[in-house]
C-alpha cells in the first residue's frame, strides 16, 4: 500500500534519508526504530505530504505523493491518522470536542459527530472522560483522546510517532495494546519509536534506520541496535 | 448542506477569535473607523465644494453691480436703461434694496442676530443691477466698461462669479491633493494594523491550525476565519462611522444649506451625501481589511 522507491531527503545539507527502498502492505504492524536523529520523523512527514522527496518517490496505492495537488494534500490526510509524542490536544476542549474538532473540519453533520464521536472514544476505552479537559487527564488518557482524534475519519493508515515517548512503561504499554487492537481492525499501523522493549514484545516487522538508511528489516524483528 | 454546516463553523471561529482578543479586536476597529471617518469627511467637503461650484456655475455670466447709499432711484433708473443699452447684455434686472432685504431675511430666517442687526443700518442690504451678458467672451469687456469711471459714482462695487468660481476650485483643488495624501496615508496605517491583529491572531491560534492541518482541514476552511474576523472589523466600524456621519450631516445640515445657499436640495442632498458615505466606507474597509488580512495569511499561515 505505501511503497519508498530510492527516497533521498535532505534539510539544507543535513542528509535526513538517503536511498530508502521500503514496502509497507495493507494491515501490516511496522516498527521503525533507530536513534535520534535516524530519519522516523521524516518518514512521517513524507507520508503524510508535508514534505516533499528531493530524490525518488513516495507511492501510496500506486499514486505518487508528490502529483497530489497542493489543494487535494488535506484529504490525503483524512485517509492518514497521526499521533505525536507530544500529544497536541486542544486545551480548552473536552475529550469528546477534540475528537468531534477533527470532525467538524470535514463538514460532518451535528447528528453524525453526536452519534460517531462517543462510538470512538468506546474503541480506545475512554466512555467515561467524555466530558473531561486535558488537564484532568493522564498523560496515557490524553494520548488515548489523540488517538481516538486520529480515527475519527476512520483512516486506512495510522502513523504513531513516539506516541509513548513522555509516558511511563505501563501507560505507554496500555498505548500499545490499543494500537496492536486497531491494527488487529483492519488499520495499518506504522510505530516510530525508541522504546527497545516494547518493540521486542510486540513481534512484529521492525525496520532500523541508521543515518537515513534502512540497515534492517525483519519480519518478527528485534530491537538490534 | 454540508457548505453551510462549514460555513457556519468558519464564521464561529472567525466570531470567536474576535472577542478572544476584544481589545485587539476594539483597536483594530478604531483604527479602520478613524480612517474611514477620515475619507467621509473629504467626501463630505468634496461633494458640497462641487456643489457649491455648479450652484455659481449657474449664475456665470451674471454681473451683480451694487449700488451705493447715494445714488436716488431715478439715477438708478436711468443706469439701468443705459446699461441695458450697452453692447453684449442680454437682460438687466433691477432688484431694489427692499427685494433684497426681503431675500436676506427670507435666506437667514433662523439667524436671529443677523436679522435683528439689520434694523441697525438705515439701507441695511444694497440695491443692484443683476446683468446678464449675451456672449461669455466678451464678458470681460462688459465687465471693465462697469468698473469704468462712468459708473463708479454710481456703483459700489463689481462682482463677477468667476472669482468666486475661481476660489473654489482653488479649494477643490486643495482637498483633493491633500485629502487623497491624507487618505492614503490613513490606509496604508490601517492596513498594517490590520495586518499585525490578524498576524496576532494567527500567533495565538497556531496550535489549533497545526492540529487542522493534521485532521486534514482544506486551506480556505483554516483560512477564512482570519479574513472574517477581519471584515467584521470593516463592517462594524463602517456601522460606527456611518452612525456618527448621519448625526453630523443631520446636525449641521441647516448650516451646510445657509453656506451654499440651497434652500431645496435640503433632505435630498443630506440622503445623498449619506448614502454615498456609506457605499464609500464600506468598500474602503472591506477592501483595506480584505488585503491586510490576506497578506498576513500568505505571510504567516503555513499550509
Ligand atoms: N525541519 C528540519 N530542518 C532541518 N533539519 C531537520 C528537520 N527535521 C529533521 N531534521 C534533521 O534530519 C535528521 C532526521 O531527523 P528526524 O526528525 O527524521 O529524526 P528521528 O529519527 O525522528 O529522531 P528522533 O528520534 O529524535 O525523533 C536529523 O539530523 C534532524 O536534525
Ligand atoms: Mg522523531
Amino acid at each position: 500500500m505505501i511503497k519508498f522507491d530510492s527516497v533521498t531527503k535532505a534539510y539544507n545539507k543535513v542528509l535526513a534519508l538517503n536511498n530508502v527502498n521500503l514496502e509497507i502492505h495493507k494491515g501490516e504492524f511496522l516498527s521503525v526504530v533507530g536513534q535520534s536523529g535516524a530519519g522516523k520523523s521524516t518518514m512521517m512527514s513524507l507520508i503524510i505530504g508535508e514534505e516533499r522527496p528531493d530524490e525518488g518517490q513516495i507511492l501510496i496505492d500506486d499514486i505518487d505523493i508528490a502529483a497530489i495537488r497542493a489543494k487535494d494534500i488535506p484529504y490525503l490526510r483524512r485517509k492518514i491518522g497521526v499521533v505525536f509524542q507530544d500529544i497536541k490536544l486542544l486545551p480548552m476542549r473536552t475529550a469528546f470536542e477534540n475528537i468531534a474538532f477533527a470532525l467538524e473540519v470535514s463538514g460532518e453533520k451535528p447528528s453524525m459527530i453526536q452519534k460517531e464521536v462517543p462510538k470512538i472514544l468506546e474503541m480506545v476505552g475512554l466512555e467515561e472522560k467524555s466530558k473531561a479537559f486535558p488537564h484532568e487527564m493522564s498523560g496515557g488518557e490524553r494520548q488515548r483522546v489523540a488517538i481516538a482524534r486520529a480515527l475519527a475519519h476512520k483512516p486506512v493508515l495510522l502513523l504513531a510517532d513516539e506516541p509513548t515517548g513522555n509516558l511511563d512503561s505501563i501507560n505507554a504499554w496500555e498505548i500499545i495494546q490499543l494500537l496492536l487492537k486497531i491494527n488487529k481492525a483492519g488499520t495499518t499501523v506504522i510505530l516510530a519509536t525508541h522504546a527497545k522493549d516494547i518493540v521486542n514484545s510486540v513481534k512484529k516487522r521492525v525496520i532500523t534506520l541508521e543515518n537515513g538508511e534502512v540497515v534492517y528489516d525483519q519480519e518478527k524483528g528485534k530491537y538490534v541496535l | 448542506m454540508t457548505k453551510t454546516i462549514t460555513t457556519r463553523r468558519v464564521v464561529r471561529s472567525a466570531v470567536t477569535n474576535f472577542f478572544r482578543n476584544f481589545w485587539v479586536s476594539v483597536a483594530a476597529t478604531s483604527m479602520v473607523a478613524i480612517t474611514l471617518f477620515i475619507i467621509s469627511t473629504i467626501l463630505v467637503l468634496y461633494t458640497l465644494a462641487v456643489l457649491s461650484i455648479s450652484n455659481s456655475q449657474d449664475k456665470v455670466g451674471v454681473i451683480t453691480a451694487y449700488f451705493n447709499d447715494k445714488t436716488t432711484d431715478q439715477e438708478m433708473a436711468d443706469i439701468k436703461a443705459e446699461v441695458e443699452l450697452l453692447p453684449n447684455v442680454r437682460e438687466v434686472i433691477f432688484i431694489s434694496h427692499e427685494e433684497a432685504e426681503r431675500r436676506f431675511r427670507e435666506r437667514h430666517k433662523d439667524n436671529s442676530i443677523l436679522i435683528s442687526s439689520l434694523s441697525e443700518f438705515e439701507k441695511p442690504v444694497q440695491a443692484s443691477l443683476s446683468i446678464r451678458s449675451e456672449d461669455l467672451n466678451n464678458y470681460e469687456g462688459l465687465y471693465n466698461e462697469l468698473k469704468s469711471q462712468r459708473y463708479s459714482a454710481y456703483f459700489d462695487r463689481v462682482s463677477d462669479t468667476r472669482v468666486v468660481i475661481e476660489k473654489l476650485s482653488r479649494i477643490i483643488d486643495f482637498i483633493t491633493k491633500f485629502g487623497i495624501i491624507l487618505a492614503l496615508i490613513f490606509m496604508a496605517v490601517t492596513v498594517m494594523v490590520t495586518f499585525n491583529t490578524i498576524r496576532l491572531t494567527i500567533y495565538n491560534r497556531r496550535e489549533e491550525v497545526e492540529i487542522m492541518r493534521l485532521v486534514g482541514a482544506t486551506n480556505w476552511y483554516i483560512r477564512w476565519p482570519f479574513i472574517i474576523e477581519a471584515m467584521m472589523y470593516a463592517v462594524l466600524a463602517t456601522l460606527i462611522v456611518s452612525i456618527v456621519a448621519f448625526g453630523l450631516l443631520y446636525l449641521l445640515s441647516g448650516s451646510i444649506e445657509e453656506f451654499l445657499s440651497l434652500d431645496s436640495l435640503g433632505t435630498n442632498l443630506i440622503n445623498a451625501l449619506f448614502s454615498r458615505i456609506v457605499i464609500v466606507n464600506i468598500l474602503a474597509s472591506l477592501g483595506l481589511s480584505i488585503l491586510a488580512s490576506y497578506i498576513a495569511i500568505r505571510r504567516y499561515l503555513k499550509i
